[in-house]
């Protein structure tokens, strides 16, 4: 009766029920989007049943996750994204502490970009004091602060339906509303980690370790088995100006100086990888033991390091945080029309459908973890460079209309121990996002743009716009004006001339071209003129700049991770600068930028009637020059 | 480089087994001593031609693996040089590489195939060192002798191959008949005291005492951890055996002094004034002044 007449009250004032109850981002879902919501309580006398309708469902909010739904709402879709935890970022939140791990270990230059950069752009802005729920937050900020998105937490899917070729409906449950929803959508993405939407749908998935026969990997066993890489479960610890006595729970593993033969322990701290478990369990269905005896392997190696007398020097030390969600490297791998393998991985094989790239090593772990100490707990293969990943490993070839991206996607376990990394994973995240949108545009399924090779190659356009790097494609986007324009600058240093904003490239590719533009501040500032010879309307200029791709970025809670990044503003970032449009001598618009701290950045406006736009660079954050690597225009 | 001649080597007259690579090329591989030093290694003296690609490359080389089967060295005849592109000889430098390649076992050409480390396309990875291009991955830097890939890949291969396992295979089968024991246990080289201890029968954990008691003191750090393992079944309730060790107790690494002191008990009054002089010195950490109480104390531990 409460409910009722509290249910006319919200009616009352414009609202479904139950969307003051969630956060305004409901609301916000509700209202503007369009889409209605039906409470009833059909079967259910506790639970709300709400039923949804979108364009794009996306289940987990993990990295993969977190890109898809902001790629695919900037594109242009609605999209709701489910979450089965009260925060963003996976492996990478507040709950695990898993540092994000990616092509930044080549060694090279090949960090990723697109949102990813922007996350890790804005975080290492909005965060200096490194707290991890600021990193939360900075996801979630961009998640609620974009419109097209529905974010629902504590939500886990628990039923899906289908129709022959096509998934049709989601069900998932909100512990902490007692809300049960009903999801229609055009598109799914199994973004949880574990391909559980999938496995639900009914669609091919793999799981375990194949044998060499089956993909030709040199690295396969002679015989298939179900084994995979185990969890982790993480802790953090600090300093302190007086002993810090520690007493480890009965149930703590007892550990001795030669458990540590192959694990070492140079600091403490941030936990350690190997403290790693349950390759030999099911991995998802065995998952409240694996906690448990990793809870018990976190306290045993914090009382060997407290209490052996072998590490004195943490006499002043105690835990601060340890992780109760162990952070899962492998699951079901959803099964697409392609299945990305060993050779692929390190031949370097250029797809022509390639969306993203990986760059960690082939880091297999050893799946006995901590229950066998003797034993090195990984193998890792080092790459080359960087290696392409296909769109056909990133949408099932059992749905029509599911995608995939993390590690469930069409890969081989060999490798998957590369592509496994959240770095990226968070660019396969953008990759589908974006594949979705543009496949509702075009009116066109994932495996049809793959055969479109039109679309295909108009689809990497729109990806490389977006920053999204692609090994091996440049800009040839057609309806980029800058690319018709003249480029001339006030000055430019050798090997960086001004033309180079137009050369196709936003960063180096190790091809020994520097593909940027950059000039000398000391003097004052500099300006670069992109200049046609007849008016243009313009909508937009899109400029991206140097944020040191080359180095690390990424939060982490271990002290020589962090030692080579730059935290705050990354030095070399063009900081304040004026956009000035022109037609003839006359200013028509100026947009001054104090304080830019970001790589791809877009300025927007109505289109306007010019034949010349000019950036004038005034300071970096710490660096003499400054430094464009490119400059696009669009009507 | 150790210039060696097979010549100067006490070669078993009786090859162990021949080895074959690939199906196309064949070895024996002996037993040989080194008499200079009495080391034992597995060698063989491989004179062929090694082919890739229709390129066939003359090899005459002697190669030496350890008794584990890990390779070990290689060395050359006098009047034998290696060769790179274009018929140059190998330096010095070249040859020192080579070695150090060639003991890597976890160098990337175990994973890469030779085509997959050649320059093939202008934008792929070089061997070389490019002045105008970005760096390589460092671990790709040194990855082969320059000129001499094909040699490299295949000497490789030949030593860190299947072969390793046939030779490891072999000590198991032949480690009690060779009575390869005094000189694992003797050896300076860690992996073979820690084989020695974790193949020793329980009889020969007791005629063998002395040398696993000199291995608590071996420089390695886990070696003396595994002789501990050995030890603790009766060495630690019995004073008159641990006494020996608590005399030097000065000279153990602290983390094997904290275990030991962990594991002894029932000590007798020459024990006690060890413990004692020791928990008074300069040396004794926290930890093991608290053993040492515990023990004095006849306290549970």
């Amino acid at each position: 009766m409460m409910k009722n007449n509290r249910r006319d009250f919200l009616k009352a004032i414009g609202l479904g029920s139950g969307a003051l109850l969630v956060d305004p981002v409901m609301a916000k879902t509700m209202t503007q989007s369009g889409y209605g919501t039906d409470a009833s309580k059909d079967k259910h006398t506790v639970f709300e049943t709400r039923r949804m309708e979108t364009d794009f469902l996306v289940a987990g909010g993990g990295m993969a996750g977190l890109c898809a739904a902001l790629a695919a709402s900037r594109n242009g879709s609605k999209v709701i994204l489910i979450q089965n935890r009260s925060r963003l970022g996976g492996n990478a939140s507040s709950e695990i502490r898993m540092h994000i791990c990616g092509s930044t270990a080549l060694g090279q230059v090949w960090r990723e970009t697109g949102i990813l950069e922007e996350v890790m752009l804005t975080e290492a802005y909005t965060n200096p004091q490194r707290c991890w729920e600021m990193f939360d937050f900075v996801m979630y900020d961009k998640v609620v602060s974009d419109p097209n998105i529905t974010l629902l937490f504590d939500t886990m899917l628990y039923d899906v339906k289908t129709s022959g070729r096509k998934i049709v409906e989601i069900h998932a449950y909100c512990s902490q509303t007692e809300e049960i929803y009903e999801i229609k959508a055009k598109y799914f993405s199994d973004c949880t980690g574990d391909g559980t939407l999938a496995a639900l749908a009914g669609a091919e998935f793999m799981r375990g370790r194949e044998a060499k026969s089956e993909y030709d990997e040199p690295l396969g066993l002679e015989t298939r088995d179900d084994i995979t890489m185990g969890n982790s479960l993480l802790f953090l610890s600090n300093k302190h100006d007086k002993p810090m006595p520690y007493k480890a729970p009965d149930w703590a593993r007892k550990y001795k100086f030669a458990d540590f033969k192959f694990r070492r322990i140079n600091s403490w701290e941030y936990g350690y990888w190997w403290i790693e478990l349950g390759g030999l369990e099911n991995i998802v269905h065995d998952g409240q033991k694996i906690r448990h005896d990793l809870m018990a392997v976190v306290f045993g190696v914090w009382d060997y390091i407290k209490n052996s007398g072998n590490h004195p020097e943490s006499a002043n030390w105690a835990l601060s945080w340890f992780g109760a969600i162990p952070g899962k490297r492998e699951s079901r791998r959803i099964t697409g029309d392609y299945v990305l393998t060993q050779n692929d991985v390190l031949k370097m094989e250029n797809f022509e459908d390639r969306v993203a790239y990986g760059g960690w090593p082939l880091d297999d772990h050893l799946p006995a973890g901590m229950d066998d100490t003797s034993l090195s707990p990984f193998r890792s293969i080092p790459l080359k460079g960087p290696y392409s990943i296909p769109l056909r490993s990133l949408y099932s070839k059992s749905f029509d209309n599911l995608v995939m991206a993390g590690r469930n996607i069409s890969v081989t376990h060999v490798a998957l121990s590369t592509t496994r990394v959240m770095a990226t994973c968070a660019t396969l995240g953008q990759a589908v996002g974006t594949a979705v949108a543009f496949c509702l545009k075009e009116n066109l399924t994932p495996k049809k743009l793959v055969e479109n090779k039109t679309k295909l190659a108009e689809f990497q356009q729109l990806l490389l716009r977006q920053d999204q790097a692609i090994l091996q494609v440049k800009n040839e986007d057609k309806l980029d004006l800058a690319r018709q324009a003249t480029v001339t600058a006030s000055s430019e240093l050798k090997g960086f001339e001004a033309k180079k904003v137009i050369d196709g490239f936003n960063r180096d590719v190790q091809d020994g071209d520097s593909h940027q533009w950059r000039a000398n501040l000391s003097a004052g500032p500099q300006y670069i003129d992109l200049v046609w010879d007849k008016a243009q309307t313009v909508s937009s200029v899109e400029v991206t700049f140097d944020s040191g791709l080359n180095r690390h970025l990424r939060l982490s809670g271990e002290a020589s991770v962090m030692k080579n990044q730059k935290r705050g503003p990354q030095p070399e970032m063009l900081k304040v600068y004026t956009l000035e449009l022109y037609q003839g001598s006359n200013l028509v618009k100026s947009q001054e930028i104090e304080e830019n701290i970001l790589r791809k950045v877009i300025h927007r406006f109505d289109g306007l009637n010019i034949d010349k736009v000019r950036l004038v660079a005034k300071q970096a954050h710490e660096d003499e020059n400054a430094r464009v690597f490119e400059v696009r225009c669009y009507a | 480089m150790q210039a060696q001649s097979w010549h100067d080597l006490q070669v078993q007259p009786e090859p162990l087994f021949n080895f074959t690579v690939n199906d196309t090329l064949e070895f024996a591989v002996s037993l040989v001593e080194n008499p200079l030093d009495s080391n034992l290694y597995y060698a063989t003296k491989l004179e062929t031609n090694v082919c890739h690609d229709d390129i066939c490359l003359p090899i005459q080389v002697n190669l030496f693996w350890d008794l584990l089967g890990n390779f070990h060295h290689f060395s050359k005849e006098k009047n034998i040089q290696f060769t790179k592109f274009d018929h140059q000889y190998f330096d010095q430098n070249d040859y020192k590489r080579l070695q150090t390649i060639l003991t890597d076992s976890l160098s990337p050409l175990r994973d890469y195939q030779v085509e997959d480390l050649l320059d093939k396309q202008a934008n792929k990875f070089s061997l070389e060192i490019d002045a105008v291009t970005r760096p390589t991955s460092p671990v790709f830097s040194n990855v082969t002798v320059p000129g001499a890939l094909y040699t490299v890949y295949t000497l490789w291969h030949i030593v860190n191959g299947p072969i390793k396992q046939q030779l490891n295979a072999y000590l198991n089968a032949h480690y009690q008949q060779h009575s390869w024991a005094p000189y694992f246990a003797g050896s300076r080289n860690a992996a073979y005291q820690e084989y020695f201890l974790k193949h020793l029968t329980p009889q020969e954990s007791s005629t063998n005492m002395e040398q696993i008691v000199a291995l608590l003191f071996a420089s390695d750090e886990y070696v003396p951890h595994y002789a501990l393992e050995v030890l603790q079944q009766d060495f630690f309730g019995s004073p008159d055996k641990y006494n020996q060790v608590l005399q030097q107790a000065d000279k153990l690494k602290p983390h094997v002094l904290t275990e030991m002191l962990s594991l002894i008990s029932a000590p007798n009054t020459q024990s006690e004034k060890l413990l004692r002089d020791f928990s008074d010195g300069k040396k004794v950490s926290a930890e093991q002044k608290e053993l040492i109480n515990k023990i004095l104390n006849d306290e549970k531990q």
